[in-house]
């Protein structure tokens, strides 16, 4: 009798995990619309992001950790462009009858999709869009865990105070919602430290042609250039800039990906002494979290991509957003109001760091990562806090 | 600060004119649009790209033209030929050509935007305070030269009376003996092969990526309707002044809106001259 609870207890205790597995999508399978863009200029970006986001929900599939429910993603290719932005969360949510929407990846695209969200009711996660109030001006179906302009001029403010010697600077941004963010920030907080602009200018999203913009520089006499210029425009921003051969130093926000824009211009921005600032780099400084879903993704693209990747902040927020998604419905379920109240009450530990979210739905910046890296002459990367 | 202005203005330019010069000179003679030439633009750069560690900068532009030379030779049986006389159909069939040709290159060379590095790139010449890389230098130079050789053969050469004999009347040139289809195919893969260099020559002042070349479409677009459609000098004149103006806007008036000055004053040129700035006059179309 006794080797019949035994082996009873055994059978018992070993389908206990599985049994656990399989109530994923006993309550039923979740659509999540993800929009990103996998086609246009930043669809190198996008095309990991979606394998970040894909691991991500298998992850929560077998793990059951939308609390029984099963995620089913379907992505919609918004381009980084408001208008398609617009139209695929449309399409989303009336013709793949989504539930909930993550994305997009430009501010301006996100502004657009987070527009519909909210006609259409359906909760929208903006997870990459660094623009200030995209959720709050949006309105209460929106929410933002992606570190808001301000939050990051206020630390790339007080490193530019102590790290660099200036009085004066030249401001040079992209025109859209993303730019135009960062220079209304950035400007007011020099102006507050008592520094001159001395030269305030934004450039077309698609007009890759710095090189007027640059020649500009020399005649206003910056102590310092600050920019805020998406990923391949930063590229061609530092390459025309070297070519220039101005030497001023020069400052850069978040956007070039760490060690993908070292392969494009780390000798340009290295011979500058490019300094950037970035919400996480991959380096010996990672936590047990983050090293494990580099080696993930980096293993997972390789196989899908046929390509070397380097892990961006992009493919980590993609990841964490999925994971975000999921506890929310774990905590109130998929219908939109409740989603939202759950949504609102986060409080979890990611890969990029914790996350909570503030009255107006933005992320709380204090949990999350943000390092400063400088190129050095040879095109590596050091960080340097 | 002035000569900077100007050699970037005559970057633009070169660029622009030789996109559009393919492109008025396939819709001189096949009385369509090529949409996919932008995409040829892409083409021929990372061709160029690819090529310039084994055959040096000149080998890797002469390879890049070589390739566009076959892609026009695709072009022209594939997407023109069989829709001649049905302009529409033509226009969406090259459309549809330009999408695949984002997609092959995407899975050619992948979607992350590449540095083109030339070692021309590199040396700089300084104006005053700012430098000029020799390598926009070269593309003022190549570009004026390879238009020169296109006027030249265009005005010169039996090839070019066919050009101009097609492009006025193509069944009138067909019943003198003059093979419409052979001429067809030709000026595709000039057009191409102009694109190619294009791409060539002014890819290594950027990134290029698979998205590459609809700037520079849009601004041939513009310089040919400013030039007066279907005509090779006006449409040169159109994209010197499209670059120009770009140039002088973007440093002068405003960078956040520089296309749209450039934009802007097409519109109210064509206010006064409806025609473009060098009217059309069919019997030197080309």
């Amino acid at each position: 009798m006794k080797s019949h609870i035994a082996v009873l207890a055994a059978a018992l205790l070993l389908a206990a995990p599985s049994a656990a597995f399989a109530q994923a999508g006993s309550k039923g399978t979740v659509k999540v619309g993800v929009l990103l863009p996998l086609t246009g200029n930043t669809a190198w970006a996008g095309k990991t992001n979606r394998i970040a986001a894909a691991i991500a929900a298998e992850e929560v599939n077998a793990q059951d950790l939308a609390g029984g429910y099963k995620i089913e993603l379907v992505f919609g290719d918004s381009q980084c462009e408001p208008r398609a932005a617009h139209d695929q969360a449309q399409r989303l949510i009336s013709q793949e009858k989504v539930q909930l929407l993550i994305g997009e990846w430009c501010s301006s695209a996100s502004v657009a999709a987070a527009q519909v969200a909210n006609d259409e009711k359906v909760p929208l996660l903006v997870n990459i869009s660094t623009a200030d109030q995209i959720a709050g001006d949006a309105g209460p179906y929106a929410f933002q865990s992606s570190m808001q302009n301000r939050y990051s001029q206020q630390r790339e403010a007080a490193l530019l105070e102590k790290d660099f010697k200036f009085e004066s600077v030249a401001i040079i941004v992209e025109n859209n919602d993303f730019g135009l963010s960062f220079r209304k920030n950035m400007v007011a907080l020099m102006q507050k430290a008592g520094k001159k602009v001395v030269l305030d200018v934004t450039q077309d999203r698609n007009d890759a042609n710095w090189y007027a913009t640059i020649t500009r520089i020399p005649a206003s006499k910056p102590d310092l250039v600050i920019v805020s210029i998406s990923a391949v425009q930063a590229a061609n921003f530092v390459k025309q800039y070297a070519e220039a051969g101005i030497t001023t130093p020069l400052f850069s926000d978040y956007p070039p990906p760490p060690r993908i824009f070292e392969r494009q211009v780390g000798a340009q921005a290295g011979r500058i002494g490019l300094v950037r600032a970035a919400f996480f780099v991959k380096s010996e400084t990672n936590t047990p979290a983050q090293k494990e879903f580099v080696a993930k993704l980096e293993a997972r693209a390789q196989k899908e991509l046929n390509e070397a990747h380097d892990v961006t902040y992009w493919d980590v927020a993609s990841y964490d957003a999925v994971r975000l998604v999921a506890d929310a419905i774990k905590r109130g379920g998929p219908q939109a109001a409740d989603y939202a109240k759950a949504m609102a009450a986060t409080k979890i530990d990611l890969v990029l760091g914790h996350y909570e979210f503030d009255e107006k739905r933005g992320a709380k910046p204090d949990g999350l990562n943000f390092v400063f890296i400088r190129t050095k002459p040879d095109g590596s990367i050091e960080v340097v806090q | 600060m002035f000569a900077q202005i100007l050699v970037n203005g005559l970057v633009l330019s070169g660029g622009y004119a030789l996109v559009a010069v393919g492109l008025t000179l396939t819709f001189g003679v096949m009385r369509m649009v090529n949409f996919a030439e932008g995409q040829s633009v892409m083409i021929g750069a990372f061709v160029a790209y690819t090529t310039v560690p084994y055959v040096g900068y000149v080998g890797a532009i002469a390879a890049a033209m070589a390739v566009n030379a076959v892609l026009g030779i695709i072009l022209e049986r594939t997407v023109f030929r069989p829709f001649r006389g049905i302009e529409l159909n033509g226009l969406i069939a090259s459309m549809g050509m330009s999408i695949v040709l984002v997609n092959v290159a995407e899975l050619v060379w992948g979607t992350t935007p590449r540095p083109f590095e030339t070692i021309y790139n590199e040396t700089s010449i300084n104006f005053g305070t700012v430098g000029i890389s020799v390598q926009r230098l070269i593309c003022v130079a190549a570009s004026a030269a390879i238009l020169l050789g296109l006027w030249w053969l265009v005005q010169y050469t039996s090839l070019g009376r066919k050009f101009r004999a097609v492009s006025e009347d193509h069944e009138t040139a067909a019943a003198m003996g003059i093979d419409v289809n052979q001429v067809s195919r030709l000026a595709l893969v000039i057009g191409s092969m102009m694109a190619a260099s294009a791409g060539a020559l002014t890819g290594p002042v950027n990134m290029i990526a698979p998205d590459m070349g609809r700037t520079e479409m849009l601004n041939a677009f513009a310089a040919i309707i400013l030039g007066g459609f279907g005509n090779v000098n006006g449409t040169i004149l159109g994209a010197l002044l499209i670059g120009m103006i770009q140039s002088l806007g973007a440093v002068y008036i405003s960078n956040a809106y520089s296309s749209s000055i450039g934009f802007g004053l097409l519109v109210l040129t064509l206010i006064f001259f409806p025609r473009g700035l060098v009217p059309e006059r069919v019997d030197e179309n080309v």
